[in-house]
């Protein structure tokens, strides 16, 4: 068994594993099936970390699904980017998981939440069935399973406003789906065949193309929900259960985004103008201010978060104008790659801690989160450690990244990215000390109930690795250049 | 609807109908052909039939997230139709003001019950070498189970009984514990071996068929009706 | 003209129409009708588009029926989600979005 056989086998274990996880949990559905639930996250994690491991040693892994060939048949394939996807999510699934686990059973609780596992591991395959894809066709149907089980896991959490925000979410979710399987339907006619490497080689600059990957991209932007489609993520992200609002914001808005990279980077790049991602890029830009305003206005907590997260967005989109119509693409990818695996670990921190802070204060408003500081030092301090990164400080991830996409801007003379990125570190540090100085005000009552000390070490640990991949940064963008589908970036 | 929003939806749906007859209409002769691939690899795929040898052979790791979207949307009906708390009375008894309690459905229900099953099962069959396969023999099933509950045959609340659960599961259970077991033999994930394909592909959409009918069942079963007060 | 790429306009005319009505209706099932016809529209363009001047493939046919299982799944789950919404509140369209 040579090393390269094993690490393609942990390609399909990568998610085949979640899979069955997911059937065991609905045989028994059960509130806290802890017996269950750890065996699935310790697999999880191992066999992600194990395909990290034999990417960065291998180089690009592929399975080939049924032994058929590509593109007859379909393959799986591991890049840098794949692979280090596939471990953040398991180690962010197992963190919001144990949060989930550590959560006291509430007598108020709907019933339908003892469905969240089977949905959990469900929207675990689905990410990792999407970040190992090679396939147009195959990514729409892992686009679907995701679609649906995030869906599902907004609506069982049994709030009044769930159902709606699950609504908006799923129309915004199908919509965009349709306009990806159109642009996918006419690649297909266009060129005969599904695989992502043979539609790169081939790709022509006719009206049929142009047209697929407009339909490919205004439905991928709208699932990423770019400015202006946006709409339908703070709803959907601010309304659901704590580890869900964390999974959704960290992860899965950045399948589609995933999605869209490679596509643009495969098929597009030859064919696509500059003055299209430019285009793409002022979106972000305006993402970048339209969440951040959102954001410091806002007056329910977790509706802060999710427009940080809309703003937050808006840096990929920015980063990827500068991948594809810049000067400097080494930079542009190191610091987009950089800024997915940050904002993912900061984003889930922020969440979890936001949901700690609600439950002590027993209210989801900025201002009643007066007098915390005293009592809830852990969660605040986690809360203030992945504002940090969000912010763009020094040492963190968020800050490498913002600081190589700048350099970017700058080698490549598009000074108004400069602008951009360096307003919103503003308007991102404007909201995080709305909350920080919130939390140090007098409190009225000394009413905080209390929360579990897990939940303070998971929110803690996540935001200490956004600070730490910052700082040990060049180990991972090392890996996360190894089959990078741009001109003039060296593994 | 007011003035602006009809407008813009008039424009918009114009200027879909350009951009995708304009792509349409200019689609060149494309350089790949894969039915060639595919005619070759048939003899190996263990069935006659090419959609099905698509399904379940060259593309079945498609078929295998599609059962699982199917099985995802099943679980979410279901966690929806728990009751709250609230509202502690009847456990799961969905009433059905949609049941329509005339002579005629109902012997006409009875009537279709064998012909229906048997038309599923020959649907089933002849996917082998025809139009036909899991998916619509599922199909099948499932209208039969919607006559019968429409026709006021109170069979209880959905999936409540242990039977029904395992059936609902059994389909993707069996389709992935068949996947995985490739692996275990140092197969590539899916890779059915050429003289077994056949029986395998034949018992995997078997149990397809019986999930995919409660499946599709349990989605219209879910549903609560207008009047359904336990919300 | 074949009669595929009959089919695969006939799809676009569906797929326009459909994009137009979804855009118009706020009522949800509307919407959800809009839609599935969006999806219809969309198979055909594929089966049909894709054996335009070619012998016939059982690869965008075999797509069509994975689509389909997909969309009645997702019409499904919308349905339940719009009962209940509807049992729920008694409306049929969402709130605007600084109700929530």
């Amino acid at each position: 068994m040579t090393e390269a056989f094993v690490g393609a086998s942990l390609l399909p274990l990568a998610i085949v594993v979640p899979l069955v996880w997911a059937v065991l949990a609905l045989v028994r559905p059960r509130r806290r099936p802890t017996f269950l639930v750890l065996p699935g996250l310790v697999s999880w994690v191992t066999i992600c970390a194990g395909l990290w491991w034999y990417t960065s040693r291998l180089g690009v892994l592929t399975h080939v699904l049924g032994a058929w060939p590509e593109p007859l048949g379909i393959a799986l394939r591991a890049d840098g980017l794949g692979s280090t996807m596939a471990l953040l999510t398991s180690v962010i699934g197992s963190a919001c998981a144990l949060y989930r686990l550590w959560t006291p059973i509430d007598a108020d609780a709907s019933e339908a939440q003892r469905w969240f596992w089977p949905l959990f591991f469900m929207l675990g395959a689905a990410l990792n069935a999407v970040w190992l894809a090679a396939d147009l066709f195959n990514m729409y149907v892992g686009l679907e399973l995701l679609g649906l089980s995030a869906v599902g896991l907004v609506a069982i959490s049994g709030r009044a406003n769930a159902l709606a925000a699950a609504l908006r979410y799923l129309f915004a979710a199908l919509l965009g789906s349709l306009a990806y399987l159109l642009g996918v339907a006419l690649l297909y006619a266009a060129y005969g065949s599904l695989a992502l490497s043979s539609l790169a080689a081939l790709a022509a600059p006719d009206t049929i193309t142009y047209v697929a990957l407009a339909l490919i991209t205004a439905g991928l932007c709208l699932k990423t929900a770019l400015f202006p489609l946006h709409a339908w993520l703070p709803p959907a992200h601010g309304v659901s259960l704590t580890p869900v609002s964390a999974l959704l914001s960290a992860l899965v808005v950045k399948a589609s985004f995933v999605m869209l990279l490679r596509i643009m980077v495969g098929v597009g790049v030859t064919i696509i103008s500059p003055s299209l991602a430019q285009g793409l890029g002022a979106l972000g830009a305006g993402a970048i201010v339209w969440g951040g305003w959102q954001a410091l206005r806002h007056a329910e907590l977790k509706m802060l978060v999710a427009h940080s997260t809309v703003a937050q967005l808006g840096y990929l989109f920015v980063g990827m104008a500068l991948l594809l119509s810049g000067s400097a693409p080494e930079l542009a990818w190191d610091g987009l790659m950089l800024q997915l695996v940050a904002h993912a670990l900061a984003k889930s921190a922020m969440f979890l801690a936001s949901g700690t802070l609600i439950a002590a204060v027993g209210s989801s408003r900025v201002t009643d989160l007066s007098g915390v500081s005293r009592h809830m030092p852990l969660a605040l301090f986690a809360f203030g450690l992945s504002g940090v990164s969000l912010m763009g400080l020094p040492p963190s991830g968020g800050f490498s990244a913002k600081w190589l996409l700048l350099q970017s801007a700058l080698a490549s003379g598009q000074w108004h990215w400069a602008v951009a990125l360096i307003g919103g570190g503003a308007l991102t540090a404007g909201y995080v000390f709305r909350v920080l100085s919130a939390s140090f005000k007098q409190g009225t009552g000394d009413k905080f109930d209390r929360t579990p000390l897990g939940w303070d070490l998971v929110s803690l640990l996540l935001a200490a690795g956004a600070i730490v991949v910052g700082v040990v940064a060049t180990g991972p963008l090392a890996v996360l250049r190894i089959g990078a589908p741009v001109a003039g970036v060296t593994p | 609807m007011n003035r602006a929003r009809a407008y813009a939806s008039v424009a918009l749906s114009v200027g879909m109908a350009v951009m995708l007859g304009s792509a349409v209409l200019t689609r060149e002769f494309p350089p790949f052909d894969l039915a060639v691939d595919l005619a070759e690899g048939i003899p190996r795929s263990g069935v006659a039939h090419p959609i099905t040898a698509v399904l379940l052979q060259f593309r079945s790791y498609d078929t295998l997230l599609e059962i699982a979207v199917l099985l995802v949307a099943v679980v979410v009906a279901l966690a929806l139709r728990d009751p709250t708390p609230a509202d502690e009375s009847s456990p799961e008894s969905v009433i059905l003001d949609s049941v329509i309690n005339t002579p005629v459905l109902t012997s006409l229900t009875m009537t279709l019950l064998p012909l229906m099953t048997m038309t599923a099962v020959y649907l089933l069959w002849a996917g082998a070498f025809q139009p036909g396969g899991a998916f619509q023999a599922g199909a099948v099933l499932a209208a039969l189970g919607v006559l019968w509950r429409v026709s006021g045959r109170r069979t209880g609340p959905f999936a409540a009984n242990r039977w029904s659960h395992v059936a609902l599961l059994a389909g993707f259970a069996g389709f992935l514990a068949a996947a995985t077991t490739t692996l275990l033999f140092g197969r590539p994930l899916l890779a059915w071996p050429s003289s077994y394909a056949g029986v395998i592909i034949v018992a995997i959409e078997t149990v397809l068929t019986v999930s995919i009918g409660i499946s599709l069942l349990g989605l219209f079963a879910s549903a609560p009706a207008p009047g359904d007060e336990r919300v | 003209m074949s009669a595929e790429l009959w089919y695969a306009l006939v799809g676009v005319v569906l797929v326009a129409a459909a994009f137009g009505a979804f855009m118009a209706h706020t009522h949800l099932l509307r919407r959800l009708l809009a839609f599935n016809i969006m999806g219809t529209g969309c198979f055909l363009i594929l089966v049909g588009l894709a054996q335009h001047k070619r012998a016939p493939d059982p690869i965008p046919q075999a797509l069509v029926l994975t689509g389909i299982v997909v969309a009645v799944a997702s019409t499904a789950l919308a349905l339940i989600l719009f009962r209940r919404w509807f049992a729920a509140t008694g409306r049929t369209t969402l709130p605007e979005e600084d109700d929530v």
